[in-house]
């Protein structure tokens, strides 16, 4: 006797993110999200004039000409908000980038290999997380030299270690599986183990955490350009314009829409991620429930 | 004569799964009435809805009747009290269905006292009669320890004590057994037919497997995708199943041969 | 006369288990196989029947005593990839819906099996689908699309796509319908035969092992408390413990008697 399964149309394993949308919470921080991007992809388009160009009268109110005033030095506000996403978000996205993937492998590392490695890593990674995330930021860029890069590189290494404590933990527990006792087996080396059967296992909740630490990302590097040590002037960057507009308080425009700009771009990740994480129950546990009656 | 529950035409649909089709049998009181299936069945949706269970996403109609009230679509408030109380459930895993940080005193006290208002020396007094009528070793220190310290047979046992503490009248047991050794299951099948035949305890047995049907059940009621496909006393469905499907059932049993299998020692 | 496949010598192997001593999974084990043949180990939880499977696969190490299967001693697997010797040993686990991979194709992870076989390959993907009774147009699929049957006959077949001279089954049968696992214990069975390999069929259900097994050995606290030819053991039980185990086994003759405890 034949077990036939029905002709079903090949559902492939796909990547969460469709069903995450269906939130209503989820599609408007992904419509802002992608209308950042779309911004900072067409920024040199849409903005109308050069972000750093003086060429306008100084502290001017937002008016016709310039849609949301001019700053201390006479450049346009507006134009400088919209360049700005090209710094500030796209460095937020690779620092996260960079942070979950260093994080991840070495939180794998440590958590397939245990023992020595284990403990190697993990305390590196405690040793970061003992100070306060910006303050070791601050100290690391301050003593790189202020600069974009070195931002980047000190928000880099205070972001990793808390991936690589969470890809920690879901590796310990999934390569108890048996489809990794079974891969094992079958003669495939630790490294291959860890890549085709451990880790694609464990990558949901990890871009999670990813998702929601754009924001903190946003905020940290705005918060070093801010103290100056991450971008140098002119370059239009919101934490830069932040700092430059809290001179000159009573020009209020300066540092309101930069700080609105990135109150916008952290809730839309915020809510990204929560919508994400809400739909994080797998398929197969859902199918299993369904039929296990 | 403790009352008995009886259920009629029950149907139980999730979205456009029709789960339960239309499904009639009582669980009379003094007697197990056992429910066999395969999965997908439906034989846990029905014990699940006759203690009011059912995914909240569940559509339920039909009848299931009990001392006089209808169970279908009966209001929250008047389910909780019910259940526990008079309308009892024991389940496949023990460890999944005791908490795991909440010590074996908390675990069995907890609804007596909410149900029966009793104060917690009284309920405590009660925890260990039943404890000790189930033959649970030492239950004044069992009291203090926690799942974990237990094996699978004893927790188990410490769960059916925690469905009979409050005298129920209807209990469901959903593979009471199947996840327990076979020596110790036998331990646990004698424990269900001591507590029905001293009680009058209706209990319905839900299980896969016919061989504990055959030693437990006083009538068997065999289910297949959402229908009753035979029901009738233990001894005719099994050696006279009047079904092709519970033929194949019974047949593909490995001691199925059952009456003719030599046994082995004296027993 | 058959050669002695798997031959396992003095083995124990205990556990520290903090605050409470030490465990003794294994209390001197001996035990040999041979080629061919079909060997059922009968034990409850904490027999050792199941560190038993595991040590021969090489998943866990021996306080003292050796393994040896075809003529090599078997040792812990560490980093590196399993030694190409033990390959031979395969293993169907217990749980139909831990042992696959639930984010790759069921034809992928059959080939994971495929590619290990040392020897010929005799098979492909389709025609091991069939051999397990399973449709071979649902080698694209992914586990969850598969019921707990279903999924045990995949793992079967990847475990038989590596042409094992062993085959392990640790309770391979536990978790599914009653009505399936006969059936699912003869597929093992003859699959394992027909390739050549011999069959150690782990369970705590004597019913069963008597179906498919040649021999059988009891195991009790880590010790093997009898062995012998199935039908010796099931007729005429020599230990207090293999005959309580029989007679604990529910008889479906409908005739309601309790099966008997001590």
């Amino acid at each position: 006797m034949s077990d036939v399964i029905e002709a079903v149309h090949a559902r492939k394993w796909k990547f969460r993110f469709p069903k995450a949308l269906r939130s209503p919470l989820g599609i408007i921080g992904v419509s802002i999200v992608g209308l950042w991007i779309v911004i900072a992809i067409v920024a040199p388009l849409m903005a109308p004039y050069d972000p750093l160009a003086q060429s306008f009268p100084r502290l001017h109110a937002p008016g016709s000409t310039n849609f949301l005033g001019t700053d201390a030095v006479g450049r346009d506000v507006f134009s400088r908000v919209l360049y700005g996403a090209r710094t500030s978000m796209v460095l937020a996205f690779v620092v996260v980038a960079c942070s979950m993937v260093i994080g991840t492998v070495l939180g794998a590392v440590a958590g397939y290999f245990g023992k020595v490695v284990d403990e190697v890593i993990m305390r590196i990674a405690d040793l970061v997380f003992a100070f306060p995330t910006i303050i070791l930021a601050m100290v690391i860029a301050a003593a790189l030299g202020p600069s974009l890069t070195n931002a980047f590189i000190a928000l880099l290494f205070v972001s990793w270690p808390s991936y690589a404590r969470v890809a920690r933990s879901l590796v310990i527990v999934a390569r108890q599986n048996d489809y990794v006792v079974a891969g094992r087996l079958l003669g495939s080396g630790s490294l291959t183990s860890l890549r085709r059967d451990v880790l694609p296992n464990v990558i949901s909740p990890i871009f999670v955490l990813a998702t929601l630490n754009v924001g903190a990302a946003i905020l940290d590097l705005a918060g070093l350009s801010f103290l100056g040590l991450g971008a140098i002037p002119p370059t239009p960057d919101w934490g830069l314009m932040i700092s430059e507009g809290v001179q000159q308080f009573s020009s209020w425009w300066i540092a309101l829409y930069p700080g609105l700009a990135i109150l916008t771009v952290v809730v839309a990740f915020n809510l990204m991620g929560d919508s994400l994480r809400d739909s994080l129950d797998p398929t197969i546990t859902k199918v299993v429930k369904e039929r296990a009656i | 004569m403790t009352p008995g529950l009886s259920i009629r035409d029950l149907k139980l649909t999730i979205g456009a799964a029709k789960i339960l089709d239309g499904i009639s049998f009582d669980v009379p009181a003094g007697r197990i009435t056992g429910l066999a299936g395969e999965s997908g069945s439906g034989k846990t949706m029905t014990g699940m809805a006759m203690c009011g269970l059912q995914p909240a996403n569940a559509r339920v109609s039909g009848s299931i009747e009990y001392g006089g009230k209808e169970l279908v679509g009966m209001p929250a408030r008047s389910m909780n009290a019910l259940r526990g109380r008079e309308i009892a459930a024991v389940f496949q895993d023990p460890t999944a269905s005791l908490h795991p940080m909440l010590n074996i005193g908390v675990q069995l006290t907890d609804h007596l006292r909410h149900h029966e208002g009793l104060g917690k020396a009284a309920a405590r007094e009660r925890a260990i009669t039943v404890l000790d009528k189930l033959r649970v070793p030492e239950p004044e220190s069992a009291l203090k320890k926690y799942p974990h310290q237990f094996s699978g047979g004893q927790l188990q046992r410490i769960a059916i004590a925690g469905a009979i503490i409050c005298n129920p009248k209807i209990l469901i047991a959903d593979e009471p057994t199947t996840a327990l050794d076979v020596i110790v299951q036998a331990g646990i099948l004698q424990l269900l037919r001591e507590l029905c035949d001293e009680s009058g305890l209706a209990i319905l047995l839900v299980s896969h497997d016919l061989g504990v049907m055959s030693a437990l059940a006083d009538r068997i009621v065999i289910m297949r995708r959402g229908h009753i496909i035979e029901a009738g006393d233990r001894f005719d469905v099994i050696t006279a199943p009047r079904e092709e499907y519970t033929q194949q059932l019974i047949a593909s049993l490995p001691n199925a041969t059952g009456h003719g299998a030599a046994r082995g020692g004296d027993l | 006369m058959s050669e002695q496949l798997l031959r396992i010598d003095g083995a124990t192997a205990t556990y520290r288990r903090p605050g409470l001593g030490r465990l003794t999974a294994l209390d001197d084990v001996s035990l040999d196989l041979e080629k061919g043949h079909v060997l059922g180990l009968v034990g409850e939880s904490g027999s050792g029947k199941s560190t038993l499977a595991r040590v021969i696969c090489g998943l866990e190490s021996l306080d003292s005593g050796s393994v040896q299967f075809n003529g090599h001693p078997v040792g812990k697997l560490g980093l590196r990839r399993r030694p190409t010797e033990q390959i031979a040993i395969q293993m169907v686990f217990q749980n139909p819906y831990a042992s696959l991979n639930p984010r790759r194709t069921v034809a992928s992870q059959i080939e994971d099996g495929l590619r290990a076989c040392a020897g010929d390959q005799r098979w492909t993907v389709a025609s091991l689908l069939e051999e397990v009774e399973l449709d071979s147009g649902a080698a694209h699929l992914y586990p969850n699309e598969f019921s707990g049957g279903q999924r045990q006959r995949i793992a079967i077949a990847r475990a038989i796509a590596a042409g094992p001279d062993l085959l392990i089954g640790d309770e391979p049968i536990a978790s599914l319908d009653a009505s399936l696992q006969a059936k699912i214990a003869r597929l093992m069975r003859n699959l394992a035969l027909r390739t050549g390999a011999s069959l150690m069929f782990i369970s705590h259900d004597l019913a069963v092992v008597r179906v498919i097994a040649d021999d059988v050995a009891v195991m009790n606290h880590g010790k093997i408390v009898e062995r012998g030819p199935v039908e010796q053991v099931w007729n005429d039980p020599q230990d207090d413990y293999t005959r309580r185990l029989i007679a604990a086994i529910p008889l479906v003759d409908g005739l309601g008697n309790l099966p008997g405890i001590t």
